[in-house]
């Protein structure tokens, strides 16, 4: 590969434009495709919106940039970010997260849409029961209760 | 929603947009629809949930339930290097004699414990005498006592799914053999004569095979009993003690020494951490824990835990639960009345090692009296 920064624009559903290194695109395994079949300068995500393209550039960005350093001072780096990755999801809402989990599935971005899993992980267990996890996530029961007895029963030393 | 069909090789022809009738559903959602997400990615977000919420999860809804409890959440836990070990207690009651198995389970958003019998799905395993060793997921029984008689014959459970499948019969029948295993080797040492030709055989776990080892030592005449009473790998070494002596059993030079200094002080309540002995109550002090390295050749005692611990003959059973240290009691009289105590290691200058008490609690009481016969920990 060439040394000199290629740049490389997207474009997301809602026209907004992000102009990256192409090593930033490479991140996302939809995207180098893209961008090894097809050389335009400029390429359009339907899929995805401004505001999520802007996440999944910035994740990308920071990523890349620690890869390229690795070789030399790879703990520290390591360490710094894992603790960028916690502040990236600690204040995200569930409904960006969740159009991250999209985004990061359909532009195959394992390492982002397993980081997003890692959040909804943490929701669920920041819950303090069962409905709790239900009201936070929008799920709704589809037990009938003699069902519920059931499952509860099941697990009865799980909640006495 | 569909995207989960979107790989990187659909990925080239994607400029067309294969989903044009689907782009708006990326955006239109009130709620978290987690149930719409494709299902590998709901089993990506569910396999990072604690083993302790399962009964939560699976309260919230029948899919959730299907999930939690899917097989494929132990591939995805292991994948992500997210397996969690499970304590496994086997209690033998005095009534029945038969062995019961449990499992101790974490509860769901609370900081406590409870011993669960196992599914009646666990595989039944000879009542005593069998080697039990654990790789990873998995548990390998081999020999033990059947119909009063040692058996020769060995095979793995697999613990997510409580199946069973055999292995190779041993060449030799053994009943309380010590077993461990070192670089890729499952050794299993003794459990009948010392001149039988096959004493020692390691079962290759790559190929599947047992092949018979042959092994030189014990030269100042050192009684080896026919029965181990405990085993641990340390430092690529086979420990292995029986009544009246302990003997270390080297794989790379096929030799059999008794070991004095570790002779001394190790107890029956005893487990390996980190290739360190930790056993209870050595050195006539009671309520200790000490640890024994087997390079240095030292025994120090681990600090911090004055006053927490009970005394030794209320311990039943020491054992390595994911780099911690568990102690069971049972504290019964007529009755089962099991207490568990974590304690967590830390290592502080000057080497001195630490403990301390991380949880304590009743986690069986039952009218039934029983006893401790096993414990072991397991990952998955």
């Amino acid at each position: 590969m060439e040394n000199e920064k290629k740049m490389i624009t997207l474009k997301s559903s809602d026209d907004v434009t992000f102009e990256v290194e192409e090593a930033v695109v490479l991140e996302s395994q939809f995207l180098s495709h893209l961008v090894q079949d097809c050389p335009a300068p400029e390429h359009k995500i339907k899929e995805v919106t401004g505001k999520i393209l802007s996440k999944v550039v910035e994740y990308c960005e920071k990523h890349v940039v620690v890869v390229v350093d690795g070789g030399d001072s790879s703990s520290s780096s390591g360490d710094d970010l894992k603790k960028w990755d916690d502040k990236f999801i600690k204040e995200m809402d569930l409904s960006t997260v969740y159009d991250l989990i999209a985004a990061a599935n359909y532009l195959n971005i394992q390492a982002l849409l397993d980081l997003m899993c890692q959040r909804v992980a943490d929701v669920i267990t920041a819950c303090k029961d069962h409905k709790e996890i239900r009201e936070t996530l929008g799920i709704v029961s589809d037990y009938t209760a003699e069902e519920e007895a059931e499952v509860l029963k099941e697990n009865e030393w799980a909640f006495d | 929603m569909n995207l989960s069909t979107v790989t990187s090789s659909s990925a080239s022809n994607a400029e067309e947009s294969p989903q044009k009738n689907k782009k708006n559903e990326l955006h239109d959602h009130a709620p978290f629809p987690l149930l719409l997400l494709p299902e590998e990615i709901s089993l990506n977000c569910l396999a990072r949930v604690p083993r302790r919420y399962h009964p939560s999860v699976s309260l919230v809804s029948t899919t959730l339930r299907r999930l939690i409890a899917s097989p494929e959440i132990y591939t995805e836990r292991s994948l992500f290097r997210r397996t969690e070990h499970v304590l496994y207690v086997a209690l033998r009651p005095y009534a029945t004699q038969t062995l019961e198995w449990y499992t101790l389970n974490p509860k769901p958003f609370r900081q406590e414990s409870t011993l669960v019998p196992v599914p009646t799905t666990f595989p039944l395993v000879p009542l005593w005498g069998m080697s039990m060793v654990t790789v990873g997921s998995e548990i390998y029984v081999i020999g033990g006592c059947v119909d009063d008689s040692y058996v020769s014959s060995a095979f793995v459970i697999d613990c997510p799914s409580y199946t069973c499948r055999s292995l190779p019969n041993m060449k030799q029948e053994r009943g309380c053999a010590a077993a461990g295993i070192v670089e890729g080797k499952l050794y299993v040492i003794g459990g009948c004569s010392r001149l039988s030709l096959n004493w020692v055989e390691a079962f290759d776990l790559k190929t599947q095979t047992w092949e018979t080892v042959t092994w030189t030592g014990l030269y100042d005449d050192v009684e080896v009993y026919e029965k181990t009473i405990r085993s641990f790998v340390m430092d690529e070494k086979v420990y292995l003690m029986d009544r009246s002596n302990s003997f270390v059993y080297d794989p790379k030079e096929g030799s059999l020494e008794s070991d004095l200094l570790l002779n001394k002080q190790w107890s029956v309540k005893s487990c390996v951490v980190d290739d360190k002995l930790y056993s209870f109550g050595a050195f006539g002090q009671e309520n200790t824990i000490w640890e024994f390295d087997p390079v240095v050749r030292v025994w120090s005692l681990v600090k911090g835990l004055e006053d927490v611990l009970p005394d030794k003959c209320k311990v039943s059973k020491m054992v390595n639960y994911g780099g911690k240290i568990a102690v069971l009691c049972n504290l019964g009289k007529l009755k089962t009345e099991i207490w568990y105590m974590e304690i967590g290691l830390e290592r502080r200058g000057g080497g001195e090692v630490w403990g301390k008490m991380l949880w304590s609690g009743l986690v069986l009481d039952s009218e039934d009296y029983s006893t401790i016969v096993r414990s072991l920990a397991v990952a998955f």
